[in-house]
C-alpha cells in the first residue's frame, strides 16, 4: 500500500521518457521535477505573516495548561499569557503591581487580607472577573494536591464580600504573603466554565483574564494564541497573534530564528552566545534569573554524613573554572544557596573559595581514607550537566576524590534522586515568588522534600526558617536570611556552583520583549517592525 | 492466488506477529527505570501526587493486569491515553501519522528522482568520466551521518539562501512540498547512494542480455531500449530494494523530524520515550511494526506488476 504512489511516479518516468535527449535531457528533467515538487519560487511568501503575528521557538513543549497541577517552566511560561493574578511580580522582581485586584490592604495583625478587584478585568469570554471567579480560583488552589499548595499554607479562610472584594483571613501573620499570592498556580479562572469541568478541560482550554487566549494547541508542535479582546489594560497586547513553537533541536532553533522563521528563541546555549551576539540581525539577551545551579548531597549515609567531606567538595570545586567551562564565562560563581537576585541575598557573603590545600587538609581531618570513592548522578545529554561532571571529576581528583559518573535519562536519573539512591546529584532552582522563603523551605527545611532529598534536617534549621516567615519586621527578617545563608554554607547539605542568566536571541524587529527574574516572558508589549 | 487473497493470507500471518510485539514492547518499556508520574511531575513533585498519578493511571496494578487492559482496549479500538498531554492518543495520531508518512514519500520519490536518472548516467557511461564522477559524488551521502546533512541543508538554503523555510510542516500541499523538501533530500540521502549503485548494475546486468541484443537488432531507437526494456527489467531488484529501505527510512525519520523540528511520529517517540508516555510508545511501537509489516507485504504484491513472470505463492 505505502509503495504505491512512488511506482506510480516510477511509471509516468519510464513513459514519460520518450521526448528527452541524452544525458542533458534527463538530468534536465529531473531538476525541473525536483524543483516543481518542492514548490520554489522566489523568497518567503510566507514572510509577511510575521509583521501580524508573533512566533517565539522554545526548547521544551508545553504539555498541561492547569495552573495548580504543574512544575514544569514551558507550562508555567505559556499560561502566564492566559491567566492573571490578584497581584503580580513587578519586572525587576523587587515588588508587586497591581494586577486584578486594584488595590488591597492588610489588617494591622496582619491577619486579614482585602483585595479590592478592578471592575474591567473580564475573561476572553466576555464575562466580568467576580469576586466569586478568585474566590473559587485560590480554593482550589489550596485544596487539589499539587507542587504549590504551600503558597496558600497560612490561609483560614477565602471569601467574597460583594462581586469586586475577596478577603482571605489567615491562621497567623505570614510575611511572604503577597509574593505567595503572586504564584502563578493562584491563576483566577473563569468558575463558570470549571466549576463541573473535568480535569482534562482544566488541562487542555484554559480560558482566562490575561492578555491571550489560547484558540489552538497541537500537542508538541505549537501552541496559538490570539489577543484576548476583553483584556483589560487598553491597546494591549499591541500584536493579534502569538505563536509558541517546539523547536527541541539547539542548532535547528538558533536557525529558525536567524532565517526569520520565528521571531525570537529561547535557551540558546552558552556555547553559541558569542556567535549570536555577532549577529547583526539578532538582539541576545541575557537576561537576570533566579537561577541557581548546584550538587544535592545525600548525606544521610558515611562518607557524607560528615560535615568536614562536604566542605572538603565545596572547596575542591572551582566554581570560576566551572563558569567558564559550562558557560562559556556568562555565569556568577554562587556564593549562598540563595539566587543573587532574591530579596535577601547576602551581598557580603564570600561563600567557598576554590582551595584544594583546605580541601585535602578536610579530608584528613574527617578521617576517611583517601583516595574517596564518590558516585555522581546527572541527566544524560544534558548540555549543562554533562560538562559540568567532567570538570568536578578533574577537580576532585586533585583533592584525592576518585569521582565516579553517573548519567542516566532523564526520567531515570529523576526517579533515583527522588527514591534517595544517590550519593551526589547535578540539579539545580528557580525561584517562583521574589522572596527567599519558598527556597529556603525547599532547600533546607525537611518537610517539603527532605531538604532537596539531601536528608538534611536540624532544629537550628528549623527554627529559622519558621521564624523567616513569620517575621514582619523587613530589618529583622534580612537578619534571620543572612543566618540562614551562613549556615547553609556551613552545614553544605548542596554545593552551590553558579547563577546563570535566561539566554533569549530575539530578531531586532521585535520591540517591547521582556522576561521576568522569575522567568515568564511578557508579551503584551511585544510588536514585530516592517 | 490472486492477490488479494495472497494479502489476506499474508495479513493474518503478520497478525501473532503483531501480539508479540505488543508484549515485548510492553515489557521493555516497563524494565526501564524512571516512571511517567516522576517524568511528568518532576522533581519537585511530592510524594503524594507521584502516588495519585500512580493510581490514577493503573500503574499500581499487578504487570498482567495492566497487560489485560491494555490489550482489551486495543481490540476495542482504544488506543488509551497520553499521560503527558492528557489527551487520547488517537486524537493525536493522524496529524503526526501524516506528517511521517509524506516526508518518507515525499523522501522516496526525490530518491528515485535523482537516482534514475544518475544511473542511467553512470551505466550508459560505464567507465567513462560520467560513471566515475557518480559513483564518486554518491559515496559521500553514504558517508555523512543524517543530523549533519541536515544541519548543512539548513544553514545553506534555509539561512543563506533563504530558499526554503527552516522549521515546521506548512500549510496545505504546496506547504508540505516546500517545508518538507529539506528534511526529505536529507531523508533521501542513503537511499539515493543505495539506489543508484544498485540500479547501475542492474543496469549493465540487463544491457548485456540477448532480449535487449534482440530488441537493438530490431532496429529500436536507443531510447526506447533504454526505456522500455533495460530499465524495466533492471527496476525489479530495485522494488525490493526500496521496500526494505522504507523500513529504514521510517526509522531515520526520529532522526530528522527532530533536527527539522517537525512534529512526525519519530520525534513523537523521542519524546514520549523520555517522559515514560507508555501508551503513546507502545501506540507508535505498535504502528511502526505494522508499517514494516505493510510495506514488505505491498513490495511482494507490486513485484507481479512490474514482472508477470513472478507469480503469487
Amino acid at each position: 500500500m505505502l509503495s504505491r504512489p512512488q511506482n506510480v511516479r516510477l511509471y509516468v518516468i519510464i513513459k514519460g521518457g520518450r521526448p528527452m535527449r541524452g544525458l542533458r535531457g534527463i538530468v534536465a528533467c529531473a531538476i525541473i521535477s525536483a524543483l516543481a515538487l518542492a514548490g520554489v519560487s522566489a523568497p518567503d511568501a510566507s514572510a509577511q505573516q510575521f509583521k501580524k503575528a508573533i512566533s517565539f521557538g522554545v526548547n521544551r513543549a508545553a504539555e498541561n495548561l492547569d495552573p495548580v497541577t504543574q512544575d514544569a517552566n514551558p507550562d508555567i511560561w505559556a499560561f502566564m499569557q492566559i491567566y492573571q493574578q490578584l497581584v503580580r511580580v513587578n519586572v525587576q522582581g523587587d515588588g508587586f503591581d497591581p494586577d486584578l485586584a486594584e488595590r488591597w490592604t492588610a489588617s494591622a495583625d496582619g491577619k486579614t487580607w482585602t483585595f479590592s478587584l478592578r471592575r474591567n478585568a473580564r475573561f476572553s469570554t466576555g464575562d466580568p472577573v467576580k469576586a466569586g471567579d478568585v474566590v473559587w480560583s485560590l480554593k482550589r488552589a489550596h485544596d487539589v494536591k499539587g507542587p504549590w499548595q504551600w503558597a496558600l499554607e497560612p490561609v483560614q479562610d477565602i471569601s467574597a464580600r460583594g462581586d469586586f472584594t475577596v478577603v482571605i483571613t489567615l491562621k497567623e501573620p505570614w510575611a511572604p504573603f503577597l509574593a505567595d499570592v503572586s504564584l502563578f498556580s493562584n491563576s483566577v479562572l473563569s468558575e463558570k466554565i470549571f466549576k463541573d469541568a473535568t480535569q482534562d478541560q482544566i488541562s487542555n482550554k484554559p480560558v482566562g483574564s490575561g492578555p491571550f487566549m489560547l484558540v489552538d494547541w497541537k500537542k508538541g508542535e505549537e501552541l496559538v494564541m490570539k489577543a484576548n479582546p476583553y483584556y483589560f489594560e487598553p491597546g494591549l497586547p499591541k500584536t493579534p497573534e502569538l505563536r509558541i513553537r517546539y523547536i527541541p533541536d539547539d542548532n535547528a532553533r538558533i536557525i529558525a530564528v536567524q532565517s526569520g522563521e520565528v521571531d525570537g528563541v529561547d535557551y540558546p546555549p552558552f556555547s553559541r552566545v558569542a556567535e549570536l551576539k555577532r549577529d547583526s540581525r539578532l538582539q541576545m539577551q541575557l537576561n537576570p534569573s533566579t537561577a541557581v545551579s548546584h550538587l544535592t548531597v545525600n548525606i544521610r549515609e558515611a562518607p557524607l554524613n560528615n560535615v568536614k567531606v562536604r566542605q572538603a567538595l565545596a572547596y575542591a570545586t572551582d566554581r570560576y573554572a566551572i563558569v567558564r567551562a559550562v558557560c562559556f564565562g556568562y555565569c556568577t560563581p554562587a556564593t549562598t544557596f540563595l539566587p543573587n537576585t532574591t530579596p535577601y541575598f547576602n551581598k557580603s557573603s564570600k561563600g567557598y573559595p576554590y582551595d584544594v590545600a583546605k580541601a585535602r587538609a578536610l579530608l584528613k581531618e574527617s578521617g576517611v581514607p583517601t583516595p574517596l570513592p564518590l558516585k555522581l548522578l546527572y541527566r544524560s545529554g544534558d548540555a549543562v550537566a554533562q560538562p559540568t561532571a567532567i570538570a568536578l571529576k578533574a577537580m576532585w581528583a586533585k583533592a584525592g576524590i576518585d569521582l565516579e559518573l553517573e548519567p542516566l535519562d532523564r526520567a531515570a536519573a529523576t526517579q533515583r534522586y527522588r527514591s534517595n539512591q544517590f550519593q551526589v546529584y547535578i540539579t539545580g532552582w528557580t525561584n517562583d515568588i521574589p522572596d527567599p522563603s519558598q527556597l529556603g523551605a525547599y532547600e533546607l527545611g525537611f518537610t517539603e522534600s527532605q531538604s532537596y532529598h539531601s536528608g538534611y534536617h536540624t532544629q537550628e534549621m528549623d527554627d529559622l526558617l519558621a521564624r523567616g516567615l513569620r517575621e514582619m519586621n523587613p530589618e529583622k527578617r534580612r537578619q534571620i536570611y543572612y543566618t540562614i545563608q551562613d549556615i547553609a554554607l556551613r552545614d553544605s547539605p548542596q554545593i552551590w556552583l553558579y547563577y546563570s542568566p535566561y539566554t533569549i536571541a530575539i530578531d531586532k524587529k521585535m520591540k517591547g520583549f521582556v522576561q521576568m527574574a522569575t522567568g515568564p516572558w511578557l508579551f503584551k508589549n511585544v510588536t514585530v517592525g516592517e | 492466488m490472486d492477490p488479494l487473497n495472497y494479502a489476506a493470507r499474508r495479513i493474518g500471518q503478520t497478525l501473532p506477529v503483531a501480539l508479540l510485539v505488543t508484549l515485548l514492547i510492553f515489557l521493555l518499556i516497563k524494565l526501564l527505570p524512571g516512571d511517567p508520574a516522576t517524568a511528568i511531575l518532576g522533581e519537585r513533585a511530592s510524594d503524594a501526587a507521584v502516588r495519585a498519578l500512580h493510581q490514577q493511571w493503573g500503574l499500581d496494578r499487578p504487570l498482567w493486569q495492566q497487560y489485560a487492559t491494555y490489550m482489551r482496549n486495543l481490540f476495542t479500538g482504544n488506543l488509551g491515553q497520553s499521560l503527558r498531554y492528557r489527551t487520547p492518543v488517537v486524537e493525536l495520531l493522524p496529524h503526526r501519522m501524516t506528517v511521517t508518512l509524506f516526508l518518507v514519500l515525499y523522501s522516496m520519490l526525490l530518491s528515485v528522482l535523482i537516482a534514475v536518472p544518475l544511473a542511467i548516467v553512470a551505466a550508459g557511461h560505464r567507465d567513462r568520466w560520467p560513471d566515475q564522477l557518480v559513483r564518486g559524488l554518491i559515496t559521500l551521502p553514504l558517508a555523512s551521518p543524517a543530523f549533519w546533512v541536515g544541519i548543512l541543508l539548513l544553514i545553506v538554503f534555509a539561512l543563506r539562501l533563504r530558499w526554503f523555510p527552516a522549521a515546521g510542516y506548512g500549510e496545505g500541499v504546496v506547504g508540505h512540498l516546500r517545508h518538507l523538501f529539506l528534511p526529505a533530500l536529507t531523508l533521501s540521502n542513503l537511499l539515493t547512494a543505495v539506489l543508484t549503485r544498485n540500479l547501475r548494475s542492474s543496469l549493465i546486468d540487463v544491457q548485456r542480455t540477448t532480449f535487449v541484443d534482440f530488441a537493438r537488432a530490431k532496429g529500436l531507437a536507443r531510447r526506447v531500449v533504454l526505456f522500455r526494456h533495460v530499465l524495466r527489467a533492471a527496476l525489479l531488484p530495485i522494488v525490493t530494494l526500496i521496500g526494505v529501505r522504507l523500513s529504514y527510512a521510517i526509522g531515520g525519520s526520529v532522526v530528522i523530524e527532530t533536527v527539522f523540528a517537525l512534529p512526525g511520529l519519530g520525534s513523537w517517540m523521542v519524546d514520549s520515550i523520555m517522559a515514560r508516555d507508555y501508551m503513546v510508545v507502545q501506540t507508535l511501537t505498535l504502528a511502526f511494526a505494522m508499517g514494516v509489516m505493510l510495506i514488505n507485504l505491498a513490495t511482494d504484491l507490486v513485484y507481479p506488476l512490474l514482472d508477470p513472470r513472478v507469480r503469487m505463492g
